[in-house]
């Protein structure tokens, strides 16, 4: 039952960050224009936040790791993302001169706390499902391959469909009220497990 | 018994169809071919003039600016001839911003027509400019210069400068497939406004055909709350011309332009009677669920649905 719950959690995530690193271009398109520039500039940010959260992930899963915790985790990545809603307010107290910096700078305060612990899940989502030490490849390998499918649905669900249907602002509370409440799941299915 | 005839005659016009289609890929002749950092770039000669295109595809391409070989001055696009019309709301505009610049042609011919006032085009491929100059002969001087950045950040930029006195405001960004959805949003238009001057005119460059060109004009709409439709006659495009002050829309403020712009639209085979017979006037509240917003602007997705 667990290994499931672990299992959709990563999609889930997986899902959810590549979701919100395209919208996330789009919000500061109107700021800072639609060049080369912005993307890059939102695509350093995820990659760093990433790198920072597995590296973070792994450390924290060396301490008594647990479902309630990953749940706690996922539960602060969907908090985290709720002030992306209010990006046009935050992005309208600033103005740079220069695009490049101005779209790096605002893509580091808006983004990089959520990806940053929604990149903690994997690392920490492997160590929840590793029995023994001869499994550890085929765990990550399973892992890697679920959290990189949600990823994939998720840019093209969002890039061909939700930008259609919906505002981007209502994207993203959706993609946090989703993620909060899968935060609140977990916990409460390994409440039931235990 | 006529059917040996008819599959004769059949095969005869199929060859000679060929042949005019491997004929004119013949004539095209390519001048120069550059993948920029936003664009393919094509420069293609063909029927005496000179196209400046974006290759979407292998065989799809969207003409950008043409020019005569014969007469470089005359505009072989009839939406620039077009667009050169807003001059009757406005005769004398001393700011002009361009925003797309493509092969230079209509800044080119407003500096030309309007030699005192300051033209400013906004490009954001570099790339583009170095083409305008190498093969459209297109050149800055102290009244036509060009700034080469997102229009989106410029216009946010003079607003931070709290510059309110362009006169003309021609939208004509393209990239390829479309306008950039950043600059077709309510946010975009609301922030055009505030560089304007009271006598202000906005020119953009649209389409007709596709189901965007509901949003579009409600868009504009909710904005200005009139526009003046100037379509074409042989393509798609469709000029919306709109103005922070609605009376230079007047009939009155355009009959008052009659006299004083005939010599100007002369210049581009333009005149009163052809241009008013095309204006169309559009009122009233915008559909508010048609308008696009920095929020909601899936552009490229609403093109494609007809």
């Amino acid at each position: 039952m667990s290994s499931y719950i672990v299992g959709a959690t990563a999609f889930f995530i997986g899902f959810t960050i590549m979701s919100v690193e395209l919208i996330c271009g789009k919000l500061l398109t109107p700021y800072f224009g639609a060049s080369i520039y912005v993307w890059g500039s939102v695509i350093f940010t995820f990659m760093l936040s990433l790198a920072i959260g597995y590296l973070l992930g792994g450390k924290i899963s060396l301490y008594n790791p647990s479902l309630i915790k990953l749940g706690a985790i996922v539960f602060c990545g969907g908090l985290a993302l709720l002030p992306i809603t209010q990006s046009t307010k935050i992005l309208d107290l600033f103005y740079f001169n220069d695009p490049r910096y101005g779209s790096l700078v605002m893509s580091f305060i808006l983004f990089s706390l959520p990806t940053c612990l929604m990149g903690i899940v994997s690392p920490y989502c492997i160590r929840l499902l590793i029995s023994t030490k001869s499994s550890v490849g085929m765990t990550a390998g399973k892992l890697y391959f679920l959290s990189t499918l949600g990823s994939a649905v998720g840019t093209i669900g969002t890039a061909f469909y939700l930008v259609l249907w919906i505002e981007l602002d209502k994207i993203i509370l959706l993609l946090s009220g989703c993620t909060l409440t899968s935060g609140l799941i977990i916990v409460m299915l390994s409440k039931i497990i235990d | 018994m006529h059917k040996p005839l008819i599959n004769k005659l059949a095969t005869v016009v199929f060859i000679h169809l060929l042949f005019l289609v491997v004929l004119d890929d013949i004539h095209a002749k390519i001048l120069h071919t550059q993948k920029s950092l936003y664009h393919h770039i094509l420069v293609e000669e063909k029927n005496g003039k000179r196209c400046l295109k974006f290759q979407i595809h292998k065989n799809l391409t969207s003409n950008q600016s043409c020019i005569f070989l014969h007469d470089k001055n005359q505009f072989a696009l009839e939406y620039a001839k077009l667009v050169m019309g807003t001059l009757l709301l406005n005769p004398n505009p001393q700011n002009v911003l361009v925003i797309g610049l493509g092969a230079g042609t209509i800044p080119m011919a407003l500096n030309t027509a309007l030699p005192q006032a300051k033209v400013t085009s906004v490009e954001l491929d570099s790339a583009v400019f170095d083409v305008a100059k190498k093969h459209f002969d297109f050149s800055e001087n102290e009244n036509n210069k060009v700034v080469i950045m997102d229009a989106r950040f410029y216009v946010r930029k003079l607003i931070k400068e709290k510059v309110n006195d362009i006169d003309l405001i021609i939208l004509d960004a393209f990239s390829g497939h479309y306008i950039p959805e950043h600059l077709m949003t309510k946010q975009f238009l609301n922030e055009i406004k505030r560089i304007c001057s009271n006598n202000c005119i906005v020119a953009a460059n649209t389409f007709s055909s596709s189901t965007l060109a509901k949003y579009e004009a409600a868009t504009y709409l909710h904005v200005f709350n009139s526009f003046i439709l100037l379509s074409s006659q042989h393509t798609h495009n469709r000029i919306i011309i709109t103005a922070k002050n609605l009376s230079l829309l007047s009939g009155e403020n355009i009959l008052n332009n009659k006299i004083p712009t005939e010599k100007m639209l002369a210049l581009f085979d333009l005149d009163f009677d052809y241009l008013t017979h095309h204006f169309t006037r559009i009122n009233g509240p915008a559909i508010e669920q048609f308008v696009l917003s920095d929020n909601f602007s899936p552009v490229n997705l609403l093109k494609k649905i007809q």
